[in-house]
């Protein structure tokens, strides 16, 4: 019997031994294989450009365009690499339910009829024209892009010119354009980046009118202790509540709602939700923990950060950065421009655009963002409990 | 009596290690999940304050034009940015290099400092006054920011509460010695497990006083440098957390340094980080504690990063312990209480990084395999262990005896140096990036 427990004990040792062993072996061997070997490469050199894929796909393409050539059944030019076929046309029309599995380069205009697939890239160095309900892989066009209804484009879609997408088009990733953007009612798209970008019915305008002019209480929090105090009163605010982070920025604690519009000068972080109301003017830049809403006519020239949701009022204008840790509503007319610089705006889950919205720079979302109309605008704020009754108080400034 | 102390002493580190270890478990776990991580990469280039980045160089004439060169190559509008090249006290060329950049380059600001104490605290605090930017950038004078760097590192604040910002370091030398690859294996378990999940989770990733940046009113905020800390970085991020300031991590704003080579360095690092950091726990704790700016769990988690290098002693006391117990004929507790031992040990080693973390964050990198390397991160664990359990007796007998505190000491670079020579560390040199032509002027050369 003791030999028997012996043996197994010997067993043990032995295959445990062996475990400890190859382990011990196998790392040894890797070692050797990775010793002299660098890091990953950082491409030390990147530099992050909007338009990327875009500029990438148009490089590789002026490569292949050195490569020989033939001529095909149908006239047109082609050129082989590897799997790839590069189509060459002057123009492209394709009709109504057509399709093409290459890649394609116009040197004018390229078109496709409704209900038609590209499967691969295409390139037209003039402009380009998308029936509806056509499925496109990618498009780069040198002129504008018109999107019709309900296209969709798995990648993404660049154009020096004007671009214009339908109704109800989804696009997967970027979409950039040199000169301006227009989306449709019902358009997803990951994130677009041009001079000017607006939401169907806008009219061109970077204002929505010019902003309401009101009495507004001046909230200073940089003055002395006393000032503060009166101003912080009159706003029906706690100064209790606040508490100096910076020489200028200030932490509010709890939500922060003020009874009248106020003119915010200094840095703010509410460590809470923050309901401004109507005709409220921000000289500085307010965070917060919970959600911002923001009543109509509001105006921005700093950044509105949260860590919930950010809820623009009708005929907000702002004029910095917007970043909302969950998701984000732009209610009509809300206009973001700003002369000197581009302004740029992301939502970490969903982005949402009531009509004639318009912004500057770039929109963009760790979800989708899409245009909706006021049905869409009405479910966003009850999803998120936000009533007619909770409007009409954030209408409610004292000017208003 | 004896007996009750040791099972009191392993009852004790089972409980503070398997704690460490359900932390990590939590924090790799994070990074596993689905949910997209906190970043700030789709401002990138759209935040852009007035920018002054601080790079202290102490007999730096090795690495000096490769970081300059490095700034002044980076594609942040110039009429926003200075780069203030310190001169700490160098005896070498460092100061002649700088001086040429600044000649040649008008957004170089050359600062020689002659004298004073040691460290780069001190030289950050002398520096800092002659810095106008909104944002101060800090850049270890080893390190080759990328083009974009600085357009990613400036980011997070627009965020008016983010105080400070931290980018992911990656070692450049990671394939000449052992060490070297494990050193790389445990900074990716740190950046891209520990750092990132700790901001995911509303948590504070450190702020690592280099690849990194610090509002300057936040940094007046709290007092300036502390240039008697031996990681003033550490200090700073807690005296900002404290006050109520938040630090941002940015993962892809990677950025390549030199890792220690060889164990006597690296020893030497880790001693130094760790007397830092405990250093650190002693002074702020108190302050953290009664913040009002922090919840609990950010209170529980900044301890838990300030003692985190008193978990090498911890370990070791229940090592002791577990052979006191063995030797007295207390089998059944000792067995029980040495395998809970052996298991949480297991996953404490080096810079708070564990077997799992490495594991995913392998994974994470596209690296997979580097998981096989895993049981040789023993002898890391081991070396790590006894450095820093040699640290901190020192710094406690040092108190005990009043003896005064540690002195900075600088790490070693392995760059070929200015005159094309090689540091002696039986491997050869990491190649220069950038060399000098005939006409003056740095390019890239092709080895780098």
């Amino acid at each position: 019997m003791a030999d028997f427990v012996a043996w197994r004990f010997l067993i043990f040792v032995a295959i445990f031994g062996m475990l400890v062993y190859l382990q011990f072996y196998l790392a040894h061997r890797e070692w050797r294989k990775l010793k002299g070997e660098q890091a990953s490469d950082i491409d030390v050199n990147y530099v992050r450009t909007e338009d990327y894929f875009a500029q990438s796909f148009r490089m590789k393409a002026q490569d292949w365009l050195k490569l020989p050539s033939s001529v095909d059944d149908q006239g047109a030019t082609v050129i082989v690499k590897g799997n790839e076929r590069i189509r060459l046309l002057e123009n492209l029309g394709i009709a109504a339910d057509g399709s093409c599995r290459d890649i394609v380069i116009t040197e004018h205009d390229f078109s496709c009829g409704p209900r038609s697939t590209m499967t691969r890239e295409i390139w037209a160095r003039g402009n380009a024209v998308v029936g509806s309900e056509s499925r496109l892989q990618a498009l780069a066009a040198d002129g504008a892009v018109d999107l019709g209804e309900n296209v969709t484009i798995a990648r993404w879609l660049d154009s020096n010119g004007p671009l214009t997408i339908g109704a109800g088009c989804r696009v997967g990733a970027r979409i950039t354009s040199r000169a301006r953007i227009l989306l449709g009612t019902g358009a997803e798209i990951r994130s677009a980046f041009a001079p000017e970008i607006g939401s169907a019915g806008w009219d061109g305008k970077v204002t929505h009118g010019d902003p309401a002019q009101f009495t507004l209480l001046d909230l200073d929090l940089s003055q002395d202790s006393a000032d503060v105090g009166r101003q912080m009163a009159a706003a029906g605010l706690s100064q209790d509540r606040l508490l100096q982070l910076g020489p200028d920025t200030w932490i509010y604690r709890g939500d922060l709602a003020p009874s009248v519009a106020i003119r915010l000068k200094t840095n703010l972080v509410v460590k809470g939700d923050c309901f401004l109301p109507a005709a409220c003017v921000l000289e500085a830049d307010l965070r917060a923990d919970g959600s911002l809403f923001l009543g109509p006519s509001c105006v921005s020239h700093g950044n509105l950060i949260a860590d919930g949701d950010i809820f623009l009022g009708r005929s907000c204008q702002f004029s910095g950065l917007v970043h909302a840790g969950k998701s984000a509503l732009f209610s009509q007319w809300t206009r973001g421009f700003n002369p000197q610089a581009t302004v740029a705006v992301y939502a970490d889950e969903n982005m949402s655009l009531e009509t004639d919205v318009a912004v500057g720079g770039k929109i963009a979302a760790g979800g989708r963002v899409e245009v909706v109309d006021s049905t869409g605008a009405f479910e966003w704020k009850a999803r998120r409990g936000i009533g007619e009754k909770d409007l009409r108080v954030l209408a409610k400034g004292q000017g208003s | 009596m004896l007996i009750v102390i040791a099972k009191l002493c392993l009852l004790f580190s089972v409980v503070v290690l398997t704690l460490y270890a359900v932390r990590h478990y939590l924090f790799a776990a994070s990074r596993l999940s689905l949910r997209r991580p906190k970043e700030w990469m789709e401002f990138t280039g759209f935040v852009l304050p007035r920018v002054s980045v601080l790079v202290a160089m102490h007999n730096e004439e090795a690495v000096a034009a490769d970081i300059l060169q490095g700034l002044v190559e980076c594609d942040y509008d110039w009429e926003k940015l200075e780069v203030v090249a310190i001169n700490d006290r160098s005896t070498d060329r460092t100061g002649d290099i700088i001086d040429d950049f600044a000649a040649r380059h008008p957004v170089i600001k050359a600062i020689h400092r002659e004298g004073g104490a040691g460290g780069k605290g001190a030289a950050l605090q002398f520096a800092t006054p002659r810095a106008t930017g909104e944002v101060l950038l800090l850049f270890d004078a080893d390190y080759f920011p990328g083009r974009s760097m600085i357009k990613q590192l400036v980011a997070p604040f627009c965020d008016p509460q983010v105080g400070a910002v931290m980018g992911r370091v990656v070692p450049h030398n990671t394939g000449r010695t052992l060490l070297t690859e494990l050193l790389s294996m445990e900074r990716a378990a740190g950046y891209q497990v520990g750092q990132q999940a700790r901001y995911n989770l509303g948590l504070t990733p450190q702020f690592g006083g280099t690849v990194g940046g610090v509002r300057a009113s936040a940094l007046q905020s709290v007092g300036g440098w502390n240039s008697e800390s031996l990681t003033e970085d550490t200090d700073l991020t807690f005296r900002l957390v404290a006050r109520g300031w938040r630090v941002a991590y940015v993962n892809r704003a990677e950025c390549y340094e030199e890792v220690p080579e060889t164990w006597e360095v690296r020893k030497r690092q880790i001693g130094r980080w760790a007397t830092g950091h405990t250093e650190c726990l002693h002074k702020l704790q108190s302050s953290i504690l009664r913040s009002k700016a922090l919840s609990f769990w950010q209170k529980l988690d900044s301890l838990f990063v300030l003692s985190s290098y008193l978990t090498a002693p911890i370990l070791v006391l229940g090592w002791i312990a577990s052979l006191v117990l063995f030797f007295t004929q207390q089998n059944s507790v000792a067995l029980f209480l040495s395998v809970a031992l052996m298991f949480a040990g297991y996953q404490m080693f080096g810079n708070q990084a564990t077997f799992y973390e490495l594991g995913v964050a392998a994974l994470l990198d596209g690296a997979s395999r580097r998981v096989l390397l895993m049981p040789l991160s023993l002898f890391n664990f081991f070396a790590s262990t006894g450095a820093i359990c040699g640290a901190l007796l020192r710094f406690y007998f040092g108190k005990l005896r009043g003896t005064g505190r540690p002195r900075w000491q600088k790490t070693r670079r392995y760059r070929e140096n200015g005159n094309g020579n090689t540091f002696g560390n039986g491997h050869g040199a990491t190649p220069r990036l950038y060399s000098q032509g005939a006409n003056g002027l740095y390019t890239r050369s092709s080895n780098g």
